[in-house]
């Protein structure tokens, strides 16, 4: 009955529970993640031949863009100098994190991570893996966090498509990921990068989240509609990165 | 109910709760995967003897209530009033269950708990019907293959003992 009363006891009991099983589960989630690993590398053996030679095309045209970055990067930096710009240390503004359990029950996408209010997560901040945004910390324990992912039925998300600049809010679910509420007007290529928004003040805008999609929206409808396809493969991380907001 | 019992119960349940949160949650197909402490709850409320099934499913309504996000609601109603129906639909219907008899429960029971997440998700899409459908589906087998399996080996230690006497 307390555990229906008060969520607090809830969630210094599941914190309890979790600091003193997260050694077992590490391990449970270390041997699932090798057997799904070594399946998937024998069933896709003919598709990962034809990725690689797809991958080493776009190596050639990314070198080509790298380049162009890499100027552009230090003509940013000697501008910013001269106008007197400081840089924000970014290796310090990530926290890893190893995931050390998933909701199992269907309909919910929730993780747990090894990191809690010791490691100074606080309730809010972005979590992001390979700089790709994945969703925002639920609730922090002493020694571990709950994610709410970016693919969850309760995750609402202001984002934007980079290109054309037309904001919407991303919403997740166990259909896929969507983009709602985007004026009739917007133009949009099918692949064009989705990116947080910024709007609301919690997440920083400009975060990479997956990929335009298909129109799903009658052409009727007052806005539009796009699926989403998300750029990180949730179910095989391992580890991820905690952002400290620049708030916190 | 003995306290070594009781142990021994909780011991099962965090292991078979952690086997679903850790291993068998990175299995996702459809976003079901197996559920393998209602799988053993189920057997339990269906084989069981006594009525020590009770304490197991109140175990695991608490212990999915600290390991999982879902309200405590639908644990309860999943967890505890489910195997309870299963136990006197049991007993008042078919008191020795065969093999066909138990799936035809493990698949009641599986389509029913995740039905009841489907009503409480809102998720009235195809994928949503498609997820209630695998988890129905590969719970219902796994299950089906841990009881045999189970009952294979009772049989097999009952038998040695047998003819030890």
């Amino acid at each position: 009955m307390t555990l229906v009363i008060s969520p607090s006891f809830r969630l210094k009991t599941s914190s309890f529970f979790y600091k003193n099983t997260s050694g077992i589960s590490s391990r449970f989630e270390k041997i699932s993640l090798h057997i799904k690993n070594t399946f998937s590398f024998w069933t896709n053996i003919s598709d990962l031949k034809k990725q690689n030679e797809e991958l080493g095309q776009k190596i050639t045209s990314l070198k080509v863009d790298s380049s162009q970055i890499e100027e552009l990067k230090n003509e940013n930096s000697l501008l910013k100098k001269q106008l007197g710009f400081i840089e924000p240390d970014k290796t310090n503004a990530l926290i890893p994190a190893k995931i050390i359990a998933r909701d199992a029950a269907t309909f919910t996408d929730e993780i747990v991570i090894d990191k809690g209010s010791k490691d100074n997560i606080k309730s809010g901040m972005t979590v992001v893996s390979s700089n790709i945004f994945i969703g925002t910390i639920k609730d922090v324990m002493s020694t571990t966090s709950t994610i709410l992912l970016v693919t969850s039925k309760d995750s609402i998300v202001q984002a934007m498509l980079q290109n054309s600049r037309s904001k919407g809010v991303l919403r997740g679910g166990i259909s896929g990921l969507y983009l709602d509420d985007i004026t009739t007007d917007t133009t949009y290529t099918i692949g064009e990068n989705i990116v947080t928004s910024g709007l609301g003040g919690d997440i920083p805008a400009g975060m990479l989240i997956g990929t335009a999609g298909k129109l799903e929206s009658a052409s009727s409808s007052i806005f539009k509609t796009i699926s989403v396809e998300p750029l990180a493969n949730i179910s095989s991380l391992e580890l991820v990165f905690v952002k400290k907001n620049e708030t916190n | 109910m003995k306290q070594i019992k009781l142990i021994l119960y909780l011991l099962f349940g965090v292991f078979t709760v952690l086997l679903d949160v850790s291993f068998f949650s990175n299995f996702e197909k459809y976003g079901a995967s197996i559920l393998s402490s209602f799988i053993v709850m189920v057997i339990m409320a269906i084989k069981g003897q006594s009525d020590d099934y009770t304490y197991f499913a109140l175990l695991l309504v608490i212990l999915f209530a600290i390991f999982s996000s879902l309200p405590l609601g639908v644990i309860a109603l999943n967890f505890f009033f489910l195997p309870i129906a299963l136990n006197i639909i049991t007993k008042k219907y078919f008191p020795t269950p065969n093999n066909f008899t138990i799936l035809f429960y493990l698949i009641a029971a599986s389509f029913l708990f995740d039905f009841i997440l489907l009503v409480w998700s809102h998720e009235w899409n195809a994928v949503g019907f498609l997820a209630v459908g695998y988890f129905t589906a590969i719970n219902s087998m796994a299950g089906w293959l841990a009881y045999y399996v189970f009952a294979s080996f009772k049989k097999r230690f009952s038998l040695s003992s047998e003819i030890k006497i």
